[in-house]
């Protein structure tokens, strides 16, 4: 009797058993497909980027963007990119339509266009839980702050700088010049040959020639309200100044400037600011050419510097964005984050983020050339003015060199032209 | 009774062995039948499914080149505008009898024709290159650092000019450059527009569903370069040559759009307008990977039936087939063993016998006895029948004590008794003196047992016995020279055992 029981309980046991392992074989078949059932796609939040730069800097902020969708894969990121040249007229067009992209790279000029209020960017300091400000000084805050409100944050701080190709001043027996005379000395001798000192954009040229006008003048030429302050007849002496820069081999014509001539040697130097030094020290020094760095020219007895600093570029979230929380994660991303940090290097200058020059710094960061300009820059900033946006308003410099040119090319003479500049300039400013 | 059990035993044991060889023989067929009828169903289905996500790549495929037509297209549209006037498309910077004034002008015009078009994509490089290699707009160093050693980018890029009525065409790999594809037009007969967009744009363009996300797609240009591919890592490489080799010779019969199911993987390829082509692959493995869990899941499934059905078969043999093993053993019990003495009959103990001596080697030793009472026909005539049988009875009872379960025991006529013991532990010289110690026994045995018999009828036993040798294995053969040796020993006067000897043997 009792065998039979145990063998009765030892065969329901044995079904029992089998019946649990056919469930759990078939549990887990169902499980597969049940979870491929139920993978339904997830909206991710769109944020837009934008930003403008060469090469360089598109690929690696690319890179970063990539790298950020990875660590946040509810996010998704466009962007937008472009050259500089002509970016500053595709954003008016995005701020206009208000499809300007969620977090943008703008001009510290655009500030004052877009936001003299303040409203026309967020308020940065409502996303503090999501960007690491701390990393900033109240003096590095206040660039990016309009009427009390944190519309941006500069990534690094920048001036001019001037590059010579110092093999090619040896060469000609030359020293680096301080002086503007220095430069019309150094233009007779490459202008034999055909060369010139200096060579430079469109946009650099006019910020040269204020410099010229500011020392000369020992006043702003754009006061801090942003308006005029030039006669024509000093603009007639500055447009003189100007061609006879180009005449006797100072100045390269804006239109015949082509960074393969600075890199080549028909042109000795050029002006740019730091944050391109990799593209107009570094390039050139690896080709096993000796570059010199010099400081910018003065006039003797002159009071006023002309030369100004300012937040390189800055970041900042569109007032209308959505997703505000999203794109300031973004934002803090591409200042404070060690990879973007890494990947960035001081390609748009020496950082401001303090978490970002630590990283730097343990990769070497004082044996750059950028770094060495900054250096320098940090000992003659009391000489530095803050900039006044229209010192880079696109539509002024067009109109001035347009104008210029056609004194240049005799077409007319120097007052005349400076008429048209006078009149076109306040014309400018009046439609802002 | 002991050989009778060792005939049992061995029988039963041979019974059992077969029972479990058909158990073991059905659980291999349950399995074999369950998983071949699923591999058949699942072969069925694995193929469908091909079919079905070749269907699905080649819809997603199509999808792909509509879109990489309308990128391209887009890309093709923008620069076109540059000719909504002369000024921009005719302006030849190489033409002499135009003066610096003039030049600066023009292109100032042209620069900002440039800047507003240039804005609507996110182009690299938009600009003009003249046939001295003067550029307007936007040239970026990216494309400048590609050609050194004075290298004319104009002659470079002229040559990519293919289309011969748009004047234009597509390109890639620019001295070995893979990040960025180039769209070049002709704007008069010493001017190009050169376009380019990062390759990595077209990740953008290249969106397909999520259930496909094992799918790698692939831009290839005429010479069979990556342009893009969803795995990044391939992006300016040859096309692997296992996908090559599948589509050639789609390509080469020109054909628009081809679908190509190989073992390793399902591929689609469709052309786009400008030579170049989208391909999409699939590893078969991805595709069939449900089929290949469903596959082991059917294993596991059927070798579980089958280990149920060995435990259940099993049951079935405790619970149904033993009482039937006692049932046949009685009956098997009944044809083998004499009913009388309980030792085997003549014919059971012959194949028995027999049996043994097959599974013996040549060099093994077997002893073969036969034992007959002498004067029984007195006990029947004097003591009655009955008591004939008590006395043949005993003796099997007696036999049965005597000997181990190795030896067999036969009762082979009325009152004649055969025995048969395998040896193969001792040695041939030792053989004999254990025989003739075991023959004294049961002479001693048999003397102290039938004692009153003896007394009153004269009965005893005569014994003939034959060591086998290892040249002879015949039952028949063992019998006559133990028959032999026990008539040596009736002529000797009964009562005695005699070994078949030499002299026997040649007699015999």
């Amino acid at each position: 009797m009792k065998r039979s029981v145990i063998r009765i309980l030892l065969i329901v046991s044995i079904f029992v058993l089998m019946g649990v392992l056919i469930y759990r074989l078939l549990d887990i078949n169902m499980k597969i497909t049940d979870d491929k059932a139920n993978s339904v796609r997830k909206e991710k939040t769109l944020i837009r980027l934008s930003w403008w730069g060469n090469d360089d800097r598109h690929k690696y902020t690319m890179e970063g963007v990539d790298y950020f969708q990875s660590q946040n894969p509810d996010i998704n990121v466009a962007y937008k990119y472009g050259v500089w040249n002509g970016y500053e007229k595709r954003t008016k067009v995005w701020m206009e339509s208000h499809n300007e992209a969620d977090v943008m790279q703008i001009n510290y000029a655009w500030l004052n266009e877009y936001s003299e209020d303040g409203e026309g960017f967020y308020d940065l300091n409502e996303l503090a839980d999501y960007i690491d400000l701390d990393n900033f000084t109240e003096e590095e805050k206040a660039y990016g702050t309009k009427n009390g409100k944190l519309n941006a944050l500069p990534i690094a701080m920048n001036t001019h700088v001037f590059y010579y190709n110092q093999d090619l001043l040896d060469e000609y027996g030359l020293s680096l010049p301080e002086t503007w005379d220095d430069l019309f000395a150094m233009g007779k001798v490459l202008g034999k040959d055909d060369k010139y000192v200096l060579g430079m954009n469109k946009k650099q040229m006019f910020v040269l020639l204020v410099a010229y006008y500011e020392q000369k003048y020992n006043k702003q030429m754009f006061d801090e309200d942003g308006k005029f302050a030039a006669t024509k007849d000093e603009l007639k002496e500055l447009i003189e100044f100007y061609k006879s820069m180009i005449d006797e081999h100072v100045l390269c014509p804006i239109d015949l400037f082509d960074k393969n001539k600075y890199m080549s040697g028909e042109i000795a130097g050029t002006m740019c600011w730091i944050s391109d030094t990799n593209v107009y020290c570094d390039a050139l020094a690896d080709t096993g050419v000796n570059v010199s760095r010099c400081k910018y020219p003065i006039l003797p007895g002159a009071k006023r510097s002309g030369w100004y600093i300012k937040p390189a570029t800055m970041w900042a979230i569109s007032a209308g964005t959505e997703h505000p929380e999203e794109a300031a994660m973004l934002l803090n991303y591409l200042l404070n984050d060690e990879h973007m940090v890494t990947l960035q290097q001081t390609e748009k200058g020496v950082p401001v983020s303090k978490a970002a020059i630590a990283v730097l710094n343990e990769e070497g960061l004082s044996e750059t050339n950028e770094y060495k300009a900054i250096q320098d820059m940090n000992e003659y900033q009391d000489e530095l003015h803050l900039i006044v946006p229209n010192i880079e308003n696109e539509s002024l410099i067009h109109h001035f060199k347009s104008e210029a040119d056609e004194f240049i090319f005799d077409k007319v003479s120097s007052e005349e032209a400076a008429d048209s500049i006078y009149n076109g300039v306040r014309e400018v400013l009046s439609e802002q | 009774m002991a050989g009778r059990r060792r005939g049992f035993e061995r029988s039963d044991k041979r019974f059992r062995l077969f029972q479990y060889e058909i158990l073991i023989v059905f659980a291999i067929l349950i399995v074999v039948v369950t998983v071949f009828i699923d591999f058949a169903i699942l072969k069925r289905t694995g193929r469908a499914m091909k079919e079905k996500v070749s269907d699905l790549i080649a819809a997603n495929s199509r999808q792909l080149e509509l879109n990489i037509n309308s990128y391209l297209e887009r890309m093709e549209t923008v620069p076109t505008l540059l000719f909504s006037d002369e000024t921009y498309y005719l302006y030849d910077e190489t033409d002499e009898r135009m003066d610096e004034y003039d030049k600066v002008k023009n292109e100032e015009t042209i620069s900002n024709r440039i800047v507003d078009i240039g804005l609507m994509e996110n182009y690299v490089d938009f600009g003009i290159v003249y046939s001295d290699d003067h550029k307007l707009g936007w040239i970026s160093h990216g494309t400048q650092d590609l050609f050194v050693n004075d290298e004319s980018m104009y002659d470079a890029f002229s040559a990519y000019i293919v289309n011969s009525k748009k004047e234009d065409g597509w390109c890639y790999g620019i001295n070995d450059n893979s990040d960025r594809i180039y769209y070049i037009k002709r704007l008069n007969p010493n001017a190009i527009l050169v376009s380019s967009i990062y390759t990595i744009e077209l990740s953008s363009v290249f969106v397909y569903p999520e259930q496909l996300d094992e799918m790698t797609v692939r831009l290839i240009n005429e010479d069979n370069e990556i342009i893009f591919s969803s795995d990044s890592s391939e992006i300016g490489n040859i096309l692997p040559d296992d996908i090559y080799n599948s589509i050639k010779d789609g390509v080469a019969e020109g054909n628009m759009s081809s679908g190509i199911i190989t073992d390793d993987y399902l591929i689609n390829t469709n052309s786009c307008y400008n030579g170049w082509r989208v391909v999409c692959s699939v590893p078969t493995k991805i595709i069939l990977e449900e089929n290949e869990s469903l596959k082991s899941f059917t294993i596991g499934v059927s070798s579980i039936m089958a280990l149920l059905f060995l435990l259940v078969g099993q049951l079935v043999i405790m619970r149904i087939a033993k009482p039937m093993d006692g049932m046949v053993s009685s009956l098997q019990n009944k044809a083998e063993i004499d009913r009388l003495s309980g030792v085997m009959n003549k014919v059971a103990f012959q194949e028995m016998v027999e049996s043994e001596l097959k599974k013996e080697t040549p060099d093994e030793f077997g002893v073969f006895i036969m034992i007959d009472m002498d004067n029984f026909k007195q006990i029947n005539d004097r003591l009655g029948h009955m008591y004939g049988d008590q006395v043949i009875i005993r003796m099997g009872k007696l036999l049965r004590k005597l000997h181990n379960n190795q030896t067999i025991i036969g009762r082979i006529g009325g009152d004649e008794f055969a025995l048969y013991t395998g040896c193969n532990d001792i040695s041939k010289e030792e053989i004999e003196s254990v025989v003739t110690e075991e023959m004294e026994q049961v002479m001693s045995a048999f003397a102290e047992e039938y004692e009153y018999e003896r007394e009153q009828c004269d009965l005893s036993i005569s014994a003939g016995v034959y060591i086998k040798e290892t040249e002879d294995s015949d039952f028949e053969d063992f019998y006559k020279k133990a028959d032999k040796a026990l008539y040596t020993s009736k002529k000797n006067g009964k009562a005695c055992y005699t070994f078949f000897g030499k002299e026997d043997k040649d007699e015999a």
